[in-house]
């Protein structure tokens, strides 16, 4: 098989895929029904989420199950690419099925942290069970860190987990788990890219990773600068991510600004100024979801490498489902659209 | 071929004679009710006749009464006649002439009628709805119920159960998985019985303390409720039992259908005729808007043709109390000009659609269908020119006129006929150029008269000489409207008039001496005939105001008008010009046909490829018959008509087409 043909296909796919994507006069248009019924029928007969809805009449969805579907959706999208690409020699999708992975397990340690790990099950993402290394019903038994790295034995994620809960924390164990676990997407997505150590950092994917762990890092640091019963040395363990694009100096001065005001004069030296911009007439957090979400956004009309459009349609078909379910929750709780406009990333 | 000349017909009576005379006019033929209050002064006290039919309401009923049974009003089995192509005759219209005076007994005779089938229908409906939403109601309950065809248990003892909550429902298959693993909690029991791609259906029983906590378990896992009624038996049993109850109210329905039709078909004789004649009052009322009345009189006005006058006077003789008188056309009432009817010979007659679609003639003026008649085929023939495509044009138009009754088709007939004779010219037989030379060799010829693809220039230069005669006719035309209409100004000083002529010949003269040496009017005389023209032109608005006796003949500012005429008498020129040249496309499409074939014959090896040569002409006679016709329609609209036909005058509507039209 023509590889360069066959590369040049999943470009081509995955940008007409995205090219039917919601517009702003979609996102009007639902955020103006007053039931979940009548939001679903217009996705159904309005947009291409027709086909989630085969089976099933408008009437009988749930708000919770329109979620399942649309994130089935995107992962039935995406796996068609990745299949593709596995055909002709192209791994990548190996990397999709860690992320994933990896968010379950955070998502568990979530539970467990909570006390509430019975209300796992409800959440598991049946469609994706067979796709992943984890045996999901099997972790949605476990209570303790002990079974859950029992549970985790010969998976990729074992080690891992070991290192989180070797150690002891002041605070609960999920930013520090973050951090650990992207230190290992890092490194395996260099593996996956068959990536000198030189070369990765000049690899696009693996800056568009390193951009989404930034900002990551951003929010977060933002966020705790704000709590000030927080103390300066928790805020500064978020600076132990290997990757960044951002110098490890400029890191631990962001994380010890005392005020937000600090940060952002000292975020506005860096190559991510354009966020204090953007903040200065929306909330930080927003402002970091619009630079990342025009980032991938360009990505993805402009690069040739199908790695980086597949992972970008990823990112913004994942932003897309978080809209339209951002709008199902309003309408379930009857919030006016105001409310919902500012939470929607990436519409005029 | 002309115009038909009128007489106004004005009737005036007793108010309750209008109706008698109204039916008499679907026997008077060709009538054209105008309306009254505008022959009538107003100090005179008529007033419009605006009334709501009194039958439409009992129409109404009866088309509710037909739609309760289930009936449809079958039009075929109808037999109104006015407003439609059913011929009214003599005894019906007598009967008709009776009822339209006695709406008001009509109206109660048939409510009472009405009534009593009215009783009968609704009571029975009544009883089969309600048997319907039995059935409805039980087919639910069925199809709820066959989803637990496995379960094994009397419903009717689980839903008793004092201790346990029982619910039935449905989950879809993705959360059965995760429902397996809460379930080993061992708060409930889900027991699944039947499923499909997407959803399992089953019961799952609980303790009723565990109620509330296993009903959230299951809403998280979106499962859907199902009411199962109590009933004694196994969901099998009730099924069975249902479905033979379902069976005893289908034959309960089927005896209340049967009531109903037999009801209605015992009336529906009755019902249908009475329907048929409310529908013929209706229209008679649809006419009596157009009279006027005072009180205890009415006045009705309008047009008949003249050769009808005779016949129409027998129609209402019988009509004693009613004054009934004819007159011709009163010239000098402008404001109430005739309708124009054509009337026109049968070779001729099938352009009056073309002449209708620009726009009818005034009364009055000249019936240019003839003229179009003559030209549109000639130029027809001409673009088209093949004998055999010309044959089968003139079957398909025949075709079409037998078969669905189009207008076009008796065009294409004549249109047909000319593209043979232009064939022959042109030696042109399906594309084969030389098929015709023995009938060229029989009758004395060399070979065929006009080779079109050797002899392009000259069929360019036929073009446009064709094109100057006609715009020469056109202008000729014109010159006898205004005459007609008595505006001798227009006649002999207008663009189109005489001087136009005139001026535009010289111009012709001029080119003709340029491009070919050849000179009809001698230069001199042709160039002071120019000159005199084009000042005629430049002033003609004045000489025809002063002609015509036109009050406004002064224009408001001589200054503006100066200037702005230099610019009119350049656009006349270019008209004149454009016009001319327009003809040119007769030559265009003459090569363009030939061009075609020569295509066909090259892709058909020559004609030797019979498929391809078929296939050929088939795209040849409906590509280029459309487009010829077109083009040559093109060139009477705007070579032609404009320069002499302004199509302002009202169409001669008579009752039936009216009442035709509004049944549309």
């Amino acid at each position: 098989m023509n590889t360069a043909f066959s590369q040049n296909y999943i470009l081509a796919k995955a940008r007409a895929v995205w090219g039917k994507s919601l517009t702003a006069q979609n996102y009007s248009d639902l955020m103006s029904f007053h039931s979940v019924p009548e939001a679903a029928d217009y996705l159904r007969s309005k947009t291409y989420y027709a086909p989630i809805f085969e089976g099933f009449t408008s009437g009988m969805i749930h708000r919770g199950q329109l979620e399942g579907l649309l994130h089935k959706d995107l992962f039935d999208k995406y796996m068609k690419f990745c299949n593709f690409g596995k055909a002709i020699g192209n791994n990548f999708y190996e990397f999709y099925i860690l992320k994933n992975d990896i968010s379950q397990l955070l998502q568990i340690m979530t539970y467990m942290n909570s006390g509430t790990m019975e209300s796992y099950i409800y959440t598991l993402p049946v469609f994706y069970e067979e796709y992943s290394k984890l045996d999901l019903y099997k972790l949605s038994t476990v209570r303790t860190p002990e079974q859950l790295i029992s549970a985790l034995d010969s998976t990729p994620y074992e080690k891992t987990v070991k290192k989180i809960f070797s150690r002891k924390y002041a605070y609960n164990f999920i930013i520090p788990a973050e951090i650990e676990f992207n230190n290992f997407l890092s490194e395996e997505l260099v593996k996956i890219l068959k990536l000198k150590k030189n070369e990765a950092q000049d690899n696009e994917i693996v800056k568009l990773f390193t951009l989404e762990s930034d900002m990551r890092f951003l929010n977060g640091v933002y966020r705790l600068i704000t709590f000030p019963d927080v103390p300066r040395e928790f805020i500064l363990k978020l600076t132990a991510a290997e990757n960044s694009l951002l110098s490890r100096q400029t890191r631990v001065a962001l994380a010890s600004a005392q005020t937000t005001e600090e940060f952002i004069k000292i975020l506005s030296g860096t190559k991510y100024k354009k966020i204090c911009d953007y903040a200065q007439t929306a909330d930080f957090d927003d402002a970091v979801k619009r630079f990342e979400y025009e980032t991938f956004a360009k990505q993805i009309r402009f690069s040739t490498d199908p790695n980086v459009v597949m992972y970008t349609f990823l990112y913004l078909t994942s932003n897309e489902i978080n809209n339209i379910i951002h709008i199902i929750e309003c309408i379930r709780y009857s919030l006016p659209s105001d409310t919902v406009r500012p939470m929607l990333n990436g519409i005029n | 071929m002309a115009i038909e000349k009128m007489m106004l017909l004005r009737a005036s009576g007793s108010s309750d004679r209008l109706n008698d005379f109204i039916i008499r006019l679907f026997g008077a033929d060709d009538f054209c009710p105008e309306d009254a209050l505008s022959f009538l002064s107003s100090s005179m006290g008529y007033v419009a006749l605006n009334e709501a039919s009194p039958f439409e309401f009992t129409l109404r009923d009866i088309e509710d009464t037909a739609s309760v049974a289930g009936v449809t009003l079958d039009e075929s089995r109808l037999s109104n006649v006015l407003g439609t192509d059913r011929t009214p005759d003599k005894n019906y219209m007598t009967r008709l002439k009776e009822y339209s005076n006695m709406s008001d007994k009509l109206i109660t005779n048939v409510n009472g009628l009405l009534a009593d089938i009215k009783t009968d229908i609704i009571a029975h409906n009544e009883n089969r709805k309600k048997t319907i939403a039995l059935i409805d109601s039980l087919k639910s309950k069925q199809e709820n119920l066959s989803h637990f065809m496995k379960l094994d248990v009397d419903i009717d003892e689980l839903l008793s159960a004092s201790y346990l909550t029982v619910r039935f429902g449905s989950l879809p298959k993705d959360a059965y998985k995760q429902l397996k693993i809460i379930e080993e909690d061992g708060k409930f029991i889900f027991t699944p019985c039947s499923s499909d791609d997407h959803t399992i259906w089953g019961v799952y029983c609980a303790p009723k303390k565990y109620e509330k906590k296993v009903d959230e378990i299951f809403a998280s896992l979106y499962f859907e409720k199902l009411t199962i009624d109590m009933d004694d038996g196994t969901a099998a049993e009730i099924i069975k039992k249902n479905a033979d109850k379902i069976e005893e109210l289908s034959e309960q329905l089927d005896v209340e259908d049967g009531i109903i039709k037999r009801t209605w078909d015992e009336n529906s004789e009755t019902i249908l005729n009475t329907y048929s004649l409310l529908l013929d009052l209706q229209e008679i009322y649809k006419l009596r808007k157009y009279a006027a009345v005072n009180g205890e009189s009415f006045y009705y006005v309008g047009w008949i043709p003249k050769s009808e006058a005779n016949k129409d006077k027998t129609v209402f003789s019988d009509l004693d109390d009613v004054e009934i008188t004819f007159e011709p056309y009163n010239v000098s009432d402008k404001k109430h000009a005739p309708p124009t009817k054509l009337k026109n010979n049968v070779l001729v007659r099938p352009y009056e659609y073309y002449v209708k679609m620009y726009g009818m003639p005034q009364y009055g003026s000249v019936d240019i269908t003839s003229f179009v008649a003559v030209t549109y085929t000639l130029i027809f023939g001409m673009m088209f020119g093949d004998l055999g495509q010309g044959l089968v044009l003139l079957i398909i138009g025949a075709l079409i006129w037998k078969l669905k009754k189009m207008e076009l088709g008796k065009i294409l007939i004549p249109c047909g006929i000319s593209s043979m004779v232009f064939g022959l010219i042109f030696g042109s037989f399906f594309g084969y150029e030389e098929a015709l030379d023995p009938l060229y060799h029989a009758v004395g010829l060399k070979q065929k008269p006009l080779a079109v693809m050797e002899n392009i220039t000259t069929v360019l230069i036929f073009a446009i000489g064709i094109g100057v005669a006609l715009v020469i006719a056109s202008m000729v035309i014109n010159v006898i409207v205004n005459l007609k209409a008595h505006k001798f100004g227009a006649a002999l000083f207008d663009t189109n008039g005489v001087t136009g002529i005139i001026f535009y010949t010289c111009l012709v003269n001029f080119i003709l001496e340029f491009m070919a040496k050849i000179t009809v009017i001698p230069n001199n005389i042709a160039i002071v005939l120019t000159a005199v023209c084009a000042v005629i032109l430049y002033m003609k608005e004045i000489i025809i105001g002063l002609v015509d006796r036109d009050p406004n003949w002064k224009p408001d500012s001589m200054g503006d008008f100066l200037i702005q005429n230099v610019f009119e008498l350049i656009e006349y020129v270019l008209s004149y010009f454009s016009n001319t040249v327009s003809f040119l496309r007769i030559g265009a499409f003459v090569l363009v046909h030939a061009g075609m074939m020569m295509v066909v014959f090259a892709l058909g090896s020559q004609g030797k490829n019979i498929p391809v040569v078929i296939l050929g002409n088939v795209l040849v006679i409906a590509l280029e018959g459309l487009l010829t016709g077109i083009q040559a329609l093109r060139l009477e609209f705007y070579e032609m008509f404009s320069r002499c036909f302004e199509g302002n005058g009202k169409p001669f509507l008579s009752v039936s087409s009216i009442l035709k039209e509004s049944k549309n």
